[in-house]
């Protein structure tokens, strides 16, 4: 059980190592937004899940599962939050600014 | 585990004090407070990092507000700015680091004496009760640090209410900018608000078995009433009720205190110990949650022009 | 080096970082933040003291090798102090870029001069 656990505690320290790795990569604002929401989520969901299965049944992973539950919801809400304050204050993206030739360009 | 994040800590004070945008500043200074949380549960405070955790949150909403007050009064500084002397960084500098090593050279070899430490850990759950040693000290050991902490609590309120102009007009014309325009963000603020007001009543309750208490569950529960703000608007909140409210809850906590602990009702009355720490975290609760509503509504009362 | 003397050094250097910042910015809002990073750092030292690698937190009637608790209870009643000074430090902030229109402390000393 405790084998199992690390083993997917470390598979979400990967997943968020890739996140970083994008945050890096990406230089568009709407492009790390969209990365760092993802891989937050999914990375930390991980981590607590196998917290929980290290821990096994008990009054501890039940509470690590409700916090699951609530990071779930607030997350990605926080997520679209930051992106629609910065839609709304007028930060354009690539094919806006034409740095990045768009083919979908007319359905913007 | 613990000089890792000592490093980080290091490495976002020194970004914090880089830094020249005040938003960016806004955001490194919240960075800082999740890192020195993250440092006070290694060095075994579970107790403190809950409260950094809540009241840093808290300050960075207090701090975005007053960027958005005074962003609309600055003129654009259009004059250039005259060039730094050679020296103008160099001499302070020199001066801070030297008097940084100073006080490290002066810190003393030995530990700090244990014997305070050892008669507190011994004694505390059939003195006072409770599991939890850090809410047995400041509510029973030293119940007149937090006797006063609350009056310096009520006397900062008292100066924020006297320093801001308040209008009631830009109360009831302001909508929440943002919130109200965006159905999903409305929603899941409905959804989530009573599950934060039962997280404070949670930490509250648990205060004296578990990491928690008073003051955490008080900041969580003023963050409801800002959620809450985010939905509604708080035109229908009297607030001098609430102000009222929130000195006769200090009373409330003097009297209770001074006949518990100090005139030693605590060791005769044949009530359980639990419950004198619930009641006191309780009372402590309501007055931190006054408080930090009150300071929430002034900031975002403030006259705009 | 033990863990404790580590704790405390790096502490002193981030007091004296914000100190650094206190005395050298020309933002008022970055020297409010300076304050915070100020008070992290009395707080850090605070629970440094006496600290040992592998010591367990004091929650629980009888557990072993407990950190000390007294520092914890004074430090919590210090972080709630601190968060209601930034507010009083805020406001005080916000009634003075009204009148000077600047958040510089350049402007601050021209007009009380006149």
């Amino acid at each position: 059980m405790t084998i199992a656990g690390e083993i997917i505690i470390a598979a979400g320290v990967i997943f968020i190592l890739f996140g970083v790795a994008g945050l890096v990569r990406f230089k568009n604002f709407y492009a790390r937004i969209l990365v760092t929401a993802k891989i937050d989520t999914v990375g930390m969901m991980t981590i607590i899940i196998g917290m929980a299965v290290k821990h096994g049944l008990s009054f501890f992973s039940l509470k690590v599962l409700l916090l699951m539950a609530a990071l779930l919801i607030v997350n990605p809400l926080a997520s679209h939050m930051i992106a629609r304050a910065a839609w709304s204050s007028g930060y354009k993206t690539d094919a806006q600014t034409g740095k990045v030739k768009d083919e979908n360009k007319d359905y913007l | 585990m613990i000089p890792v994040f000592l490093l980080l800590w290091i490495g976002s004070a020194v970004l914090l004090v880089r830094e020249k945008r005040a938003v960016r500043l806004i955001i490194i200074l919240g960075v800082y407070s999740l890192i020195s949380a993250v440092c006070f549960f290694l060095l075994a405070a579970p107790d403190i990092a809950m409260a950094e955790v809540v009241v840093s949150a808290f300050s960075t909403i207090l701090f975005i507000v007053c960027f958005e007050k005074y962003y609309s009064n600055v003129a654009p500084d259009r004059k250039p700015r005259r060039k730094a002397r050679a020296g103008s960084r160099l001499i302070p500098l020199a001066f801070t680091v030297i008097l940084a090593a100073a006080v490290i050279l002066l810190i003393p070899e030995q530990a700090p004496p244990t014997y305070l430490k050892d008669l507190y850990m011994s004694r505390f759950s059939g003195e006072i009760g409770g599991e939890n040693a850090v809410t047995a000290i400041y509510l029973g050991y030293r119940m007149y640090d937090t006797l006063f902490e609350a009056l310096m609590l009520l006397v900062s309120i008292v100066a924020v209410v006297h320093l801001s102009h308040h209008d009631d007009e830009a109360v009831s014309v302001e909508t929440p900018s943002g919130v109200s325009d965006s159905n999903i963000v409305g929603v899941t603020i409905r959804v989530l608000c009573p599950v934060l007001l039962l997280l404070s009543v949670y930490l509250v309750a648990n205060g004296h078995i578990s990491p928690g208490g008073g003051f955490h569950g008080g900041v969580v529960a003023a963050a409801f009433f800002v959620c809450r703000y985010m939905i509604y608007g708080i035109t229908d909140m009297r607030i001098n009720n609430v102000l009222v409210m929130e000195k006769i809850v200090y009373l409330v906590i003097v009297v209770f205190s001074v006949y518990f602990i100090i005139l030693g009702a605590h060791s005769y009355l044949p009530i359980p110990k639990g419950i004198f720490l619930t009641v006191m975290n309780l009372l402590l609760g309501i007055k931190v949650a006054c408080g930090f509503f009150i300071v929430f509504y002034r900031f975002i009362a403030f006259e705009r022009r | 080096m033990a863990i404790a003397q580590i704790v405390e050094i790096s502490s002193i250097i981030v007091f004296f970082i914000g100190f650094y910042g206190l005395i050298t910015s020309r933002n008022i809002i970055k020297s409010i933040a300076s304050i915070t990073i100020m008070e992290m750092a009395v707080i850090v030292f605070f629970l440094g003291l006496g600290f040992l690698d592998g010591m367990n937190p004091p929650i629980g009637a009888a557990v072993e090798n407990a950190a000390d608790p007294l520092p914890q209870a004074l430090v919590l009643t210090a972080i709630i102090i601190g968060v209601t000074v930034t507010a009083v430090n805020l406001t005080m902030l916000i009634s003075l870029t009204r009148q000077i229109k600047s958040t510089d402390w350049d402007n601050v000393k021209n007009t009380s001069s006149e």
